[in-house]
């Protein structure tokens, strides 16, 4: 391990990323970024969190993670994921549409990713490892819960602005002080519409493959599998109207297979504390169940991991996770210590009114 | 000034009733006023299903004015869209405005007139 060139590596892409980001990309609303748990990332065992917090998708998201024990200094799992509906106009989708999708929830947020990772030799092995494996990934929230109870007070707002702007049009009076105020209020709505509460309901699913030697002639099927995650997310705090503090419970159950080998389970859950827009804690603890101990990794083993994500600005959050990941075939418990950043690039920058 | 989305079209009125029904999309949220030569007919947040104009001699000639402040309260996208039915005419039109601001939060006003001819 290096931590000078972690901690250069971190400095010197935090630095880039925000620059990339002040000049293409306007702030991205509270609770848009969050640390990647793509179902591409979950298969390839490289997520910061096995246990998905439930979020709505990005129309466009990259993410990079770094492993602390590698000394090598650069990242070496990279992930993309895409959100289709959100790439294209819907004029038929009403705010109140939008607001309570029933079963278009499952449109709305479904999302696929591609990840790759570079192929680890196995303990013991003294086979060359080289090569990098390919995970991709769906998911999508078939329930996204209700909207925030202050959303109705915030609308409320914005549409007595709405009619002051409207007034002060037709009698050809300025509107800037009002402007402001409306995308005051707007954002305020956009970090409701991002912290939907009540119970949520996750599916995903993803396969792997490796490539030996990163030649498409040899590549190799790898493990699938497909999962479902449960949550119930309530408000943490009662009244005031700057409180944004959630507590979610998370449950996963997954099923995955490797090639020729039996099904294995994955039993687990999350606690998730945000006390403020910045910052968030987390714990999980995941028991795999079933397959071959002698052949599959992880077997009849926990993970237990806790995780600490911090926003350093509205297009950038830096987040890590520190823990015990599942048992190797030949005994140890590795330790999880990943850092990664994540930038949105979703709310595209380009203004080009019609 | 925020950003301005104008559109110019025409409508063929008949001799029945002209109806205008208006939809914000994208999930964002926005307040409408309905005009005919200047005069207002009516203003409503959200959408407008099937305001009667008039009837169609009456109005003909005239001009149907939209204006809405549409603002970006969605954290999925920044893209905007009105869209604007009439029917009671020869025929039904539909046309869709459509726009995107450059901040989040940010707002766009669309003005669309009909030339009722």
């Amino acid at each position: 391990m290096n931590p000078l060139k972690t901690i250069g590596w971190i400095v010197v892409v935090t630095t880039f990323a925000s620059g990339v980001a002040s000049a293409q990309a306007p702030p991205v609303p509270i609770d848009d970024l969050r640390a990647p748990t793509s179902p591409a990332f979950v298969l390839l065992d490289v997520a910061p969190a096995s246990v998905e917090r439930p979020e709505n998708p990005k129309a466009f998201t990259t993410s990079l993670i770094h492993t602390v024990t590698q000394n090598n200094g650069l990242p070496q799992n990279y992930a993309l994921e895409v959100a289709p509906y959100w790439l294209t106009y819907h004029p038929e989708l009403t705010f109140e549409k939008y607001q309570s999708p029933g079963l278009m929830s499952a449109i709305h947020s479904l999302s696929m990713s591609v990840a790759t990772t570079p192929m680890k030799a196995t303990e013991g092995s003294t086979v060359d490892p080289s090569g990098s494996r390919v995970g991709i990934g769906v998911r999508s929230n078939l329930m996204n819960g209700r909207f925030n109870p202050k959303l109705g007070a915030l609308v409320a707002e914005l549409a007595g602005i709405h009619d002051k702007i409207l007034d002060a049009l037709s009698k050809g009076l300025p509107i800037d002080k009002l402007e402001a105020e409306a995308q005051t209020t707007a954002l305020a709505i956009q970090a409701l519409d991002a912290q939907r509460i009540g119970f949520i309901l996750s599916v995903a699913a993803g396969k792997i493959w490796d490539f030996p030697g990163d030649d498409f002639t040899t590549v190799k099927d790898g493990r699938w599998g497909v999962w479902v995650t449960p949550t119930y997310r309530f408000l943490t705090c009662g009244e005031p109207d700057n409180c944004r503090a959630t507590f979610d419970a998370i449950a996963v159950v997954r099923a995955l297979r490797e090639p020729d080998e039996d099904a294995s389970w994955d039993f687990g859950g999350r606690i998730v504390w945000q006390p403020n827009t910045e910052l968030s804690l987390s714990l999980e603890t995941v028991r795999r169940r079933g397959g071959d101990s002698e052949t599959q990794e992880g077997v009849n083993s926990n993970r237990t991991a806790g995780m600490l994500e911090y926003r350093i600005n509205a297009d950038l959050s830096l987040y890590g996770t520190f823990g015990q990941d599942f048992k190797k075939i030949a005994g140890s418990k590795p330790l999880i210590s990943l850092i990664g950043l994540n930038v949105g690039f979703g709310k595209t920058p380009q203004v080009k009114a019609k | 000034m925020p950003e301005k989305v104008t559109t110019n079209d025409t409508y063929r009125v008949g001799n029945g009733d002209v109806f205008i029904s208006l939809a914000i999309g994208e999930g964002q949220f926005g307040t409408s006023d309905v005009s005919i030569d200047g005069t207002r007919l009516v203003r409503s947040s959200g959408s407008i299903g099937g305001l009667r104009v008039g009837a169609g001699p009456r109005v003909k000639g005239k001009d149907l004015k939209v204006r809405s402040v549409v603002s970006d309260v969605s954290t999925m996208t920044d893209r905007m869209s009105v869209t604007y039915r009439l029917n009671g005419g020869q025929g039904t039109k539909s046309i869709t405005a459509k726009g995107k601001v450059d901040k989040a939060g940010k707002m766009l006003i669309f003005e669309t007139t009909f030339a009722l001819s």
